[in-house]
């Protein structure tokens, strides 16, 4: 990743005219496509009435706000959304990065190939058979834990849909499992543009396999690693919605664990259908997730300042 | 770099505006054929099927000979895939589509956002027909004095109730009909138990859509249980899960729960009562329902079902007002819509054609009268088995199929006039000044009831106390207190 000497935007334009005019239509696209929607963020502060329209509704302030901080629910799904986002994105890096780093000493390319498309199955599944797959472990009177391990070893049987404590741990399996095989493929691309010639070297001055990959490996990949982490978390304030609706099947006992912002709005808005509220919850996570883009990016800027992203 | 961050940055402020509702990209205003000149108009009409309806245009066509011929109008059969329309309701409705007349359920909040044209007038000018079939009930989709939408033909009312398998009932020699109350089926149940130790519902209560308290109630839940009213205490609304009828309930479940009875995986159970009888795996049901119910399943589980009464049989608002046919207030067509409404309700061909299609093309009418598939054909590859005579104005003017039952829109009729009429039928509460309280009370219920209700290892005084903090918490005396302002108000006017 070299950085690019700047050049006056005159200068840029004469030279590049060519490549801005292919720039055109995708920025006419974005234009429509992303910009123009976003006025529709004013609803989130309306009482929406279909005679006024988007724009012409009713103004009632932060109203629609209310019933996400009103109870102490909010505490709750927000702690939920903000630690669960947390463990992934450390997590699951760290787990990308052990599985892409030993993918990438597999020398056959056959084997390669297989293990990669092995490890990334579990991506492609949809999270609604994930929730069956999950079931059949976990199910209180047929579930495969229950009458297969507990039972035969003589321990009581564990009601997991009833359950909290063991939640965290079952979530964050399932997502390690589901996206490791995905998130890896990243981080083996890059790996594949280190030059060899480093890893020879370093064999050759005697280090081991655990000196190179500290040494070598991990410097090489910390571009990757920050664009990613930065990305992450701009959507920290996202949940993954099918892991928290769909893998606890929605039971109820559940929610001091499950509940994140998402499904708790997607509970208490599909009782009323307010477009108002569901609008208010969008614009809460997108403003909070910009902005902790900016911080985090300030944060890398102080650590170093090369791979900081603007 | 830089580029694809500016890209990533908006990314995620597009799918802020993604959420914020304003897409817009249904497939609405894609069909717009069939205009033939001005003076005939075609009226754009949406509802749902959870079956098979490849063939609607041909169905179509067909109706529109009819309808242009004695109405003068034309209609675009808008039929949507059940789960798409359920997760669209909220942008059909937003007065972005163009479409002319709907079904849905009673949606409180778009009549409050003005979605819906009143239909006072144009109904004593272009519904005569209707109001001879609807009566009295016509009045149920009333709210803030605006006649928003027409309930369909289907049953008003209901019966807290058991139903069973009889032919277990037979072979282990139970006489259901001793069954009174809740109570009653202990010994039933335990017998159940004990000759087929292997059955995991015994007594089906509830799955994972839903608390119990939804399905199975002796009061008029007005809508959402928030709030309720009990019939022998017909001027106040009360906390439900501060009554003893509740309480009473919970412990007898309680009970149940500890005795094996009930499903241990109730919270996530996600199959009905009638797949798991069909398997032998469920003997009873605790439901509330119109009193055909066991008859019309017996065919579909191939199981003998039958039923006993746990109490009255009552008229609600929200159980007549299930499904409510509407006008949108958006619709530049509010006449021709009501006319094409008022063909619905009453014009046995038409509501025939669209229920169940072209005769010998997709169904054969027997010695009988009665119809059947035409050979070769199921209903899982029939190309018009749309089942909707539960969704159509009247269903009941439809051709009947050979497995339904006799007369079953007489039969009906008759269910719904013998009932009882709640104190609170006509009422809808309009939750728009505690929409905070109900969003966060209902998440409060969704995650306790399970547990409050069928976890028997729970003790039933922890467990409600637990519930009724919570729901205080979430403001459930607000809500209760600004509903029984609107009801007192109901009960003056009327």
């Amino acid at each position: 990743m070299k950085s690019v000497k700047r050049k006056t935007l005159a200068k840029q334009l004469k030279r590049f005219w060519p490549f801005y005019l292919m720039m055109l239509p995708g920025l006419v696209y974005l234009f429509i496509n992303n910009y123009i929607p976003m006025t529709g963020l004013i609803l989130a502060f309306e009482k929406y009435q279909v005679a006024d329209g988007i724009y012409g509704s009713p103004k009632i302030g932060f109203s629609n706000f209310q019933f996400l901080f009103q109870t102490k629910d909010a505490w709750i799904i927000t702690r939920n959304t903000l630690l669960y986002n947390l463990v992934f994105i450390i997590l699951g890096n760290f787990m990308a990065i052990i599985v892409a780093n030993f993918l990438n000493d597999v020398k056959r390319n056959v084997t390669k190939k297989i293990y990669q498309t092995i490890i990334l199955l579990p991506y492609l599944v949809s999270i609604v058979v994930v929730a069956f797959l999950a079931n059949a472990f976990l199910a209180g009177d047929t579930g495969f834990i229950n009458n297969h391990i507990l039972e035969p070893l003589g321990f009581e049987s564990i009601q997991f849909y009833r359950e909290t404590k063991y939640w965290p741990f079952i979530l964050t399996f399932v997502y390690l499992w589901k996206t490791v095989g995905y998130s890896c493929i990243i981080y083996l691309a890059s790996m594949s543009g280190i030059d060899p010639g480093l890893y020879e070297a370093a064999a050759l001055d005697g280090a081991g396999r655990w000196q190179r990959f500290v040494k070598i490996t991990i410097p090489s990949l910390k571009p990757t690693i920050i664009t990613l982490f930065i990305l992450a978390i701009g959507k920290i304030f996202y949940s993954d919605f099918g892991l928290f609706y769909q893998i606890p099947m929605q039971s109820g006992s559940l929610f001091p664990v499950t509940q994140t912002i998402d499904t708790y709005v997607f509970y208490g808005l599909t009782q009323n259908n307010n477009i108002g509220m569901s609008a208010a919850a969008g614009f809460y996570q997108s403003v909070v997730g910009f902005v902790l883009v900016l911080l985090s990016n300030i944060m890398v800027k102080r650590v170093s300042e090369e791979n900081a992203m603007f | 770099m830089k580029k694809r961050v500016l890209s990533i940055l908006l990314c995620v402020a597009m799918t802020s505006a993604l959420l914020a509702g304003c897409g817009g990209t249904g497939d609405g205003g894609r069909e717009k054929g069939g205009d033939s000149g001005k003076e005939v108009e075609t009226v754009n009409m949406t509802y749902f099927s959870f079956n098979n309806f490849d063939d609607t245009q041909m169905v179509e066509d067909a109706v529109n000979e009819i309808t242009e011929e004695k109405i003068g109008v034309r209609v675009k059969l808008n039929a949507m895939e059940g789960g798409q329309y359920m997760a669209q309701q909220t942008m059909l409705l937003s007065g972005s589509e163009d479409i002319d007349l709907i079904v849905t359920p009673l949606v409180t909040d778009a009549m409050n956002s003005g979605a819906f044209a009143d239909m006072s007038d144009l109904i004593e000018e272009y519904g005569q027909g209707i109001k001879e079939v609807l009566g009295d009930d016509i009045e149920a989709g009333r709210y803030h004095g605006c006649l928003y939408g027409l309930p369909n033909m289907h049953e008003y009312a209901n019966t807290p109730m058991i139903v069973y398998n009889a032919d277990v009932a037979a072979e282990l020699g139970i006489d259901m009909s001793s069954v009174k109350t809740l109570e009653d089926m202990d010994s039933i149940l335990a017998k159940v138990k004990e000759a087929y130790p292997n059955m995991s519902t015994p007594l089906y209560t509830s799955n994972s859509s839903g608390c119990l308290s939804a399905t199975y109630y002796q009061w008029d839940t007005l809508g959402d249980n928030l709030g309720v009213l009990m019939f022998d205490n017909p001027d106040e609304i009360v906390n439900l899960y501060e009554t003893d009828e509740y309480k009473d309930l919970v412990t007898t479940l309680h009970d149940f729960s500890n005795k094996g009875y009930l499903n241990v995986d109730a919270a996530v159970q996600s199959d009905n009562y009638w797949t798991l009888v069909e398997q032998n795996m469920s003997f009873a049901c605790l439901i509330n329902q119109h009193e055909l119910i066991a008859q019309e399943y017996t065919p579909t589980t191939g199981v003998n079902l039958d039923y006993v009464p746990l109490g009255d049989t009552y008229k609600t608002t929200s159980k007549v007002t299930t499904f409510l046919w509407r006008i949108m207030s958006t619709s530049q067509k509010q006449e021709a819509a009501m006319k094409l409404l008022n063909l619905l309700y009453t014009d046995a061909e038409v509501e025939d054609l669209i229920c169940n299609g072209i005769k010998d093309v997709h169904y054969t009418v027997g010695e009988d009268g009665k119809y059947t598939l035409p050979e070769g054909v199921d209903y899982a590859n029939s190309t018009y088995y749309p089942n909707i005579d539960w969704v159509m104005p009247n269903g009941w003017l439809a051709g009947e199929w050979e497995d339904s039952i006799d007369n079953y829109g007489e039969k009906m009729t008759e269910y719904n006039d013998s009932a009882m009429v709640s104190p609170a039928y006509g009422f809808i509460f309009d939750s728009t000044d505690v929409a905070n309280e109900v969003t966060a009370c209902s998440n409060v219920v969704q995650q306790y009831c399970i547990s409050v209700e069928e976890n028997g290892e729970v003790d039933v005084d922890t467990a409600l106390e637990e519930l009724n903090q919570a729901l205080k918490e979430a403001g459930i005396d607000t809500i209760i207190a600004e509903k029984q302002e609107q009801y007192d108000a109901f009960l003056e006017g009327k």
